[in-house]
């Protein structure tokens, strides 16, 4: 290129005759590339040259302005002339140029598609929408679909996805490659699109297109049911189910909706079910199909697991409690939830019965809390849960903490499937409210608000709504909060515009701390999952000069972006962490993370380390928390790391926090996992044990013991469902409460809502749980039961403490002591004789198959020790495990059902736990079957048809 | 310019001798590897170690050892080994080396490719192989566009340079600028930060040598120097904006860069040239903005030999006397023509009598025009006016003139501690101290956190990190080839 300077050329451009003017351009097109700095300054005649409308060749000069703004580094202007110079710009040019241009374009372009969804006034220059277009047809033509198809998505064009989608429909022969399309566009609609209008739309299209298939995937179907909470189109789906007479998937359906969406959606459904005059009502098989949605066989098997391979390690237990003073009502409370926890959902309340001593410490609330722990630990057990807490009742027992309680522990043994004792906790209320200034029947009010909230989770009732605001108008500090708390539980995820107005307009009236709080924790809740439609009310709580409606501010905006990791979102949060001058406010922004960051778990250790190096304890708590919500039953390494140091902070409550995250990250663990595990159990066990320790921080860690080894070791957090892939709302709303317990002991038992039991539970149709088994291509021992803590090694210690004692309490102690040493080893030995018998009917599962395996092959262990090394823990050959035994989560993809054999599932088994509906190849034969807890329950019962046996039951117990 | 050059080809031959008993091949292959860690690791810092170590390296390269590397690293079916064999075979004089080896490398990475190419550019570049390098690097700018990797950044910067080298040496300016433009977009759109920046000294140095200063300033003043480029690129392009800026006649802004560039300088014997070029330039745009630059200037040691012609203009321009000036540029013409710098000396004529005049105006009250004629050697009176009137009209002196009668009154001094003056200064002295505390902030490694010390995962990074300290300490930093 001989040309030094574009002088003679830009000359030219001044001259009269356009001939002259469009030679220059021409020209200098030819050199721009190379003096474009010289050309730059020129660029306004260029400019005027294009605008000049007389002129010919406009677009070349479009197109020399373009390219000249483009080396000045000014894209933004060199996508706009080049879109205006039409056909002079390329778009099959293979420079640099073109391609910088191509993808500003399509960045512009879905930026702009964006806006205009929300704004249709927003006008998009054809030019641009040719080119993106242009560029979609050229990448589908290349076998690109997917990519395709996400571009789209993320532009909004809904149009183009269902065009997409329909013309592979037609081209491809093979329906599955279409379904996996769908399949990633509705994994992307859930993950990536934030904007809900279009989710909605694009769901909308998604169902018509798999139900124009010829073998329509039924399941994720109901995937997308759960997303938009449509209960028409649940109905329609079981509706064509049952007609087609494919009720066995019906049935499949059916248990994965109570698994996974809200109790509303469920009633609902049953409700038009019921109604609809086109079905045959004397259907047996409707009948069955609505006993799977009212929740009650889901529950029953839950717990029936939960009882069968209850594994709790009671020494654990037994040992926190003799190192924690009962007369302390902290720590009293502190081994009620241990308790509680620990036998979450497994029935198993013998714990209170061989210490009712102890129990009888419990004062006031705390009395309050032991006696919700019975709720706790009978959660789900529905056909006895008012027969069991019947003695603790109003009207039975005077206390009313005890009546407050049991209320509350009602709810929470019915919680989300409550339609069974929401009358009876109603009548409650409208017993009481007229005398709520009395401050007994406040304590009852405050358990049976609690309680009618748990029970109607959900419910979007007006009815219970508008009763839990009278006990609310009557401004009673206890009463108040609890109703407050409870409105937010009802309305759960509804965005009531009424009932937020009324709720954030009582908050701003009242004088009692508490009942703002508990306001502002049920706006939180109103608004779950409300992402950008919540923006109104979390920009005037985030606004407000009193603390405790900005602290229900951070939690609104961590419920309504839940899961979803929104940028602003997270931006917004982590300026209040910095910047708030409320120090609670700013623990709740940065617990609140947690929640926003639900599926990018990953990310959260690194955004939260700084933040745990904090000045401020306040925002090293949060940190702690948010890496317990967020990564809470993965077994996360790094976010261990981060919390470690907290663990030994020198401020107690951040201590606690540390403590209690952990466990939640580490629940179900064990040495093959996470070798860590039984150095963090013994951490918490020495907290317990040491005497200097604060009390606050001794709470957190046997707080943390029972979180850890929950629900008899069965039960993890997942906070999303893995069928659906859509939020455990329960689960969330639990963890939401349970935080806090930071000002109200008796909300820890919230956290009750978040387990999940980890099984796969096979069921024929008839819903009988038939024995048999399923391959675990894995070792044993993998994910086996972590051992349960020796014995021997604690006696010592506890010597030494009888030592002390002895010798300062002296005369009294010494005539005592031979008497309480007697009954201390018989006790002693007791516990031991309970354990070998707990202990043998779960070991002869685990060793009988590695007696087995070791005998088959020998030889192919050791290649197997090998491969292990490199990370797959995959063995050729399996392991049978029982129907209704224990899996975890990780342990899902080594899981198999074995080919050709009586019992086969009816849904392509793809790694999901939970209940399993299985089609039964010799129906009608003799079966070995286990019995649920229901069926143990009515042994006098005749056998034969239990459905309406079963019904007419439940009527009475309600009764 | 030219002392420039003789920096470049100095640079080579004072490098200090580490790790001589290492024989070439095996030096050569220890680069490579490190090379390799760069790019899988992501750091940088391997590269930069590799660069402080080529000087010494690239005395002992010889057509033998390339030979034997290309050889041993490269696959038969390389599409890049034929043409790096032929580069470097022609000079094979002992033919007995074992070309039987087989190949080892199991297939070249980018960098490592680069980096050899870099290697053959660099022999050929020292055996004086001027048309051999320029064909050489056709092929080399083929190769560089084959690949888009960030860790190629230095490598390619490196590359660049020498490519616009061997054609700057050849006496060929203009063909050169269009592959360097490209190579700066390309690295723009990418981010390249290194390659951004060698290009754009590169192309600033190519519009000076051939004189385009205009083209030089249009491009300076659109393109964005990149912030974070080497401290070395950087000084070189603060001292080539200098010279943009002092030919143009900012000279305030040409005195921020110049003073910029020498502080950018690496504080290194190798670049010694460079910054007697840059205190050259810095002394003459100092003197053009009628402040006289401070006698230890010139006593450094290692600069004090090639600055006796500065020191000698110094002196004419701070006398005021023409007549000394003239001898000056007669006696050191030439050195400052090689300079560089001798239309920018010319231009101090104005000053040379414009101290004069300033100095006449602070040692007399009032004096007569035929007087400042006779003390200045000017030709008449009527000149002596004009000029006069000119110095009270820039600001230089404050004065008045009395026409009728031919003197010129000079005002009272005002006392500088009423204006704003002093405040200015210091506010600028401020400015200066803040910059260069944040730069250096700026220029530190921070240790790892000290929370997480202890963790495991940790260790290997902490590793890392203390071979790469050890790695800095080596040598002084210098990649100023």
């Amino acid at each position: 290129m001989a040309l030094t300077s574009a002088a003679p050329y830009l000359a030219l451009l001044s001259e009269e005759d356009p001939e002259l003017k469009s030679y220059a351009l021409s020209s200098l097109n030819g050199v721009v590339d190379q003096l474009w700095a010289e050309i730059a300054n020129n660029i306004t005649e260029i400019e005027a040259l294009y605008e000049d409308e007389k002129f010919s060749h406009r677009a070349l000069a479009a197109l020399v302005a373009s390219k000249v703004y483009y080396n000045l580094g000014d894209y933004d202007s060199s996508v706009k002339y080049s879109l205006c110079s039409e056909s002079a710009f390329d778009l099959d040019e293979k420079t640099e140029y073109v391609e910088t241009i191509i993808s500003k374009c399509i960045d512009r372009y879905i930026s702009l598609s964006q806006t205009k969804f929300s704004d249709p006034s927003v006008k998009i220059n054809s030019q641009l929408t040719l080119i993106f277009e242009k560029m979609l047809e050229k990448c589908i033509s290349q076998g690109e679909i997917k990519l395709a198809l996400g571009i789209a998505m993320e532009s909004y064009r809904l149009d183009i996805v269902e065009d997409i989608i329909r013309t592979q429909l037609r081209t491809s022969a093979n329906e599955e490659s279409v379904l996996s399309l769908v399949g990633y566009v509705l994994s992307s609609v859930t993950t990536v699109i934030a904007n809900i209008g279009l989710r909605v739309q694009i769901l909308n299209t998604l169902v018509l297109i798999i139900l124009s298939l010829k073998s329509p995937d039924y399941f994720m179907i109901s995937k997308i049911i759960v997303q938009l909470n449509d209960y028409t189109l649940a109905h329609k789906i079981f509706k064509e189910l049952l007609v087609n007479g494919d009720h066995l998937t019906a049935f499949q359906v059916a248990f994965d909706l109570v698994n996974s969406a809200s109790q509303e959606l469920l009633d609902k459904t049953s409700e038009i079910l019921t109604k609809d005059e086109n079905l045959d009502q004397t259907n047996k098989e409707l009948a069955k199909l609505l006993k799977v949605l009212s929740g009650v066989p889901t529950c029953d098997l839950d717990i029936t697991f939960l009882y069968n391979n209850n594994n709790t390690d009671i020494s654990i237990l037994n040992k926190s409690k003799q190192q924690l003073d009962g007369r302390n009502s902290i720590f009293h409370s502190a081994i009620t939830f241990q308790n509680a926890f620990m036998h979450a959902g497994t029935t198993d309340d013998s714990f209170f019965r061989s210490n009712l001593e102890w129990l009888g410490k419990a004062t006031n609330w705390s009395k309050f809390s032991a006696t919700a722990a019975l709720g706790v630990i009978h959660k789900g057990n529905l056909s006895q849960g008012m027969n069991l807490l019947k003695p603790y009742l109003p009207g039975s027992t005077s206390s009313p903490y005890t009546n407050g309680g049991s209320l509350f522990g009602l709810g929470l043994v019915y919680a989300g499937h409550g339609k069974e004792v929401i009358e009876f906790l109603k009548e409650k209320i409208v017993e009481n409210n007229s005398a709520s200034d009395d401050k007994n029947v406040d304590v009852v009010l405050h358990g049976a608000c609690l309680g009618v909230g748990v029970a109607g989770m959900g419910l979007g009732s007006e009815e219970i709504y508008e009763e839990l605001k009278t006990i609310l108008y009557a401004d009673s500090a206890v009463a108040g909060e609890a109703a407050g708390l409870a409105m937010g539980l009802v309305m759960l995820g509804s965005g009531d515009d009424n009932a937020l107005y009324n709720m954030f307009q009582y908050a701003q009236e009242t004088q009692h701390e508490t009942i703002v709080r508990g306001l502002a924790i049920g706006i939180a809740l109103v608004c779950y999952g409300k992402e950008t439609s919540a923006e109104p009310m979390i920009d005037q709580l985030l606004k407000h000069q009193d603390p405790i409606l900005r602290y229900g501010g951070a939690y609104t905006l961590a419920l309504a972006y839940c899961g979803t990791s929104n940028n602003s979102a997270i931006k917004r949060l982590l300026h209040i962490a910095v910047s708030d001058s409320s120090d609670n406010v700013r623990r709740a922004a940065v617990t609140a993370l947690g929640f926003v960051l639900l599926r990018d778990y990953t990310t959260v250790p690194t955004i939260v380390e700084l933040l745990s190096e904090s000045h401020n304890p306040h925002v090293r708590y949060g940190t702690a928390m948010a890496l317990g919500i967020s990564c809470a039953g993965r077994g996360l390494p790094a976010a261990v790391e981060v919390l470690e140091p907290l663990t030994k902070d020198a401020v107690d409550f951040v201590r606690q926090g540390a403590h209690i995250a952990m466990s939640m990250i580490m629940i179900q663990q064990n040495e093959k996992t996470f070798p860590k595990v039984n150095e963090v159990k013994e951490s918490f066990a020495k907290v317990v044990g040491n005497k200097n320790e604060d009390s606050l921080a001794k709470f957190g860690a046997a707080l943390a013991q029972g979180i850890i080894d929950a629900g008899g070791r069965n039960v993890t957090i997942q906070l999303e469902n893995s069928q659906t892939g859509t939020l455990n709302m329960k689960a969330i709303v639990g963890l939401t409460v349970f935080s806090q317990y930071w000002y109200w002991f008796p909300f820890t038992h919230f956290l009750a809502l978040s387990f999940t039991p980890t099984s796969i539970i096979g069921i024929r149709e008839d819903f009988k749980v038939p024995k048999f088994e399923i391959n675990c291509h894995t070792k044993p021992d993998l994910f086996g039961y972590p051992p349960k803590v020796e014995t021997a090694v604690e006696k010592q210690p506890e010597k030494v403490a009888t030592a002390v004692l002895s010798t300062t309490v002296r005369a009294k102690a010494r005539a005592k002591k031979v008497k309480a040493e007697k009954e201390k080893k018989e006790e002693e030995v007791k516990v031991e004789d309970k354990m070998d018998v707990d202990d043998e009917p779960a070991k002869p599962e685990v060793s009988e198959p590695v007696a087995e395996e070791l005998s088959n092959d020998e030889t192919v262990a050791d290649n197997e020790e090998d491969s292990s090394s490199s990370n797959t823990y995959y063995t050729q050959t399996p392991y049978k495990l029982n129907n209704m035994s224990r899996v975890v989560p990780s342990q899902l993809k080594y899981i198999a059902f074995v080919k050709d054999e009586r019992f086969t599932p009816i849904r392509k088994f793809k790694g999901t736990s939970g209940i399993v509906v299985l089609k039964d190849a010799q129906f009608g034969e003799p079966l070995d079957r286990i019995k649920t807890v229901r069926e143990l329950n009515n042994t006098d019962a005749p056998l034969p048809d239990p459905f309406t046996l079963e019904d007419s039951d439940d009527e009475e117990e309600a009764k | 310019m030219a002392t420039v050059e003789s920096a470049v080809v100095a640079n080579g031959e004072a490098t200090p001798v580490i790790e001589e008993d290492a024989s070439p091949v095996t030096a050569l292959l220890s680069s490579l590897a490190l090379i390799e860690k760069s790019a899988t690791t992501f750091d940088p810092r391997y590269v930069l170690k590799v660069f402080r170590e080529l000087g010494p390296l690239r005395r002992k390269l010889t057509a033998e050892t390339l030979l034997h590397v290309i050889k041993q690293r490269y696959p038969e079916d390389h599409p890049h080994q034929t043409s790096l064999v032929s580069a470097v075979e022609s000079f094979v004089e002992d033919d007995s080396m074992d070309t039987t080896e087989e190949t080892t490398g199991s297939a070249v990475t980018p960098e490592v490719d680069m980096f050899v190419h870099l290697l053959v550019q660099v022999y050929l570049h020292d055996k004086k192989e001027w048309t051999k390098l320029n064909q050489f690097n056709e092929l080399v700018i083929v190769a560089l566009k084959s690949y888009n990797r960030r860790t190629l950044d230095f490598i390619s910067a490196k590359i660049w340079f020498y490519i616009s080298r061997a054609r700057e040496v050849s006496g060929d300016y203009v063909s050169v600028r269009s592959p360097l433009l490209m190579a700066l977009r390309t690295a723009t759109l990418r981010h390249d930060t290194e390659t951004r920046a060698s290009t754009i000294t590169l192309l600033m140095r190519n519009y000076l040598l051939a004189n385009d200063i205009n083209q030089a300033f249009n491009l300076v003043e659109k393109v964005e120097f990149p912030e974070n480029a080497g401290n070395s690129l950087v000084a070189r392009y603060f001292y080539y904006l200098a010279r943009i800026q002092a030919v143009q006649l900012d000279y305030s802004a040409a005195h921020d860069s110049a003073l910029t560039a020498i502080r950018k300088t690496p504080q290194s014997t190798f670049a010694g040239g460079f910054l007697q070029a840059a205190t050259k330039l810095n002394i003459l745009i100092e003197l053009l903005m009628g402040d006289i630059p401070e006698l230890s200037y010139f006593r450094e040691p290692t600069l004090e030999k090639s600055l006796i012609p500065y020191l000698a203009v110094t002196r004419a321009v701070r006398l005021g006397d023409l007549t000394l000036f003239a001898k000056t540029l007669e006696s050191f013409g030439e050195s400052l023509k090689k300079d560089n710098n001798y239309n920018l000396v010319l231009r101090l004529r104005q000053n040379v009598i414009k101290t004069g005049i300033r100095i006449i105006s602070l040692s007399y009250k009032k004096i007569s025009l035929k007087d400042v004629c006779i003390k200045l050697h000017l030709d008449s009176e009527l000149s002596a006016e004009y000029i006069v009137a000119k110095a009270i009209r820039d600001g230089v002196i404050e004065a008045t003139i009395d026409h009728e009668n031919g003197f010129m009154q000079s005002n009272e001094l005002l006392d500088v501690y009423s204006t704003r003056e002093p405040q200015d200064e210091f506010d600028r002295r401020i400015k200066f101290c803040m910059s260069l505390h944040n730069d250096s902030v700026k220029a530190m490694r921070y240790p790892m956190s000290t929370n997480r010390i202890d963790l495991k995962a940790d260790i290997e990074a902490r590793e890392r990190e203390q071979e790469l300290l050890s790695f800095l300490q080596d040598g002084d930093f210098n990649d100023l080839l």
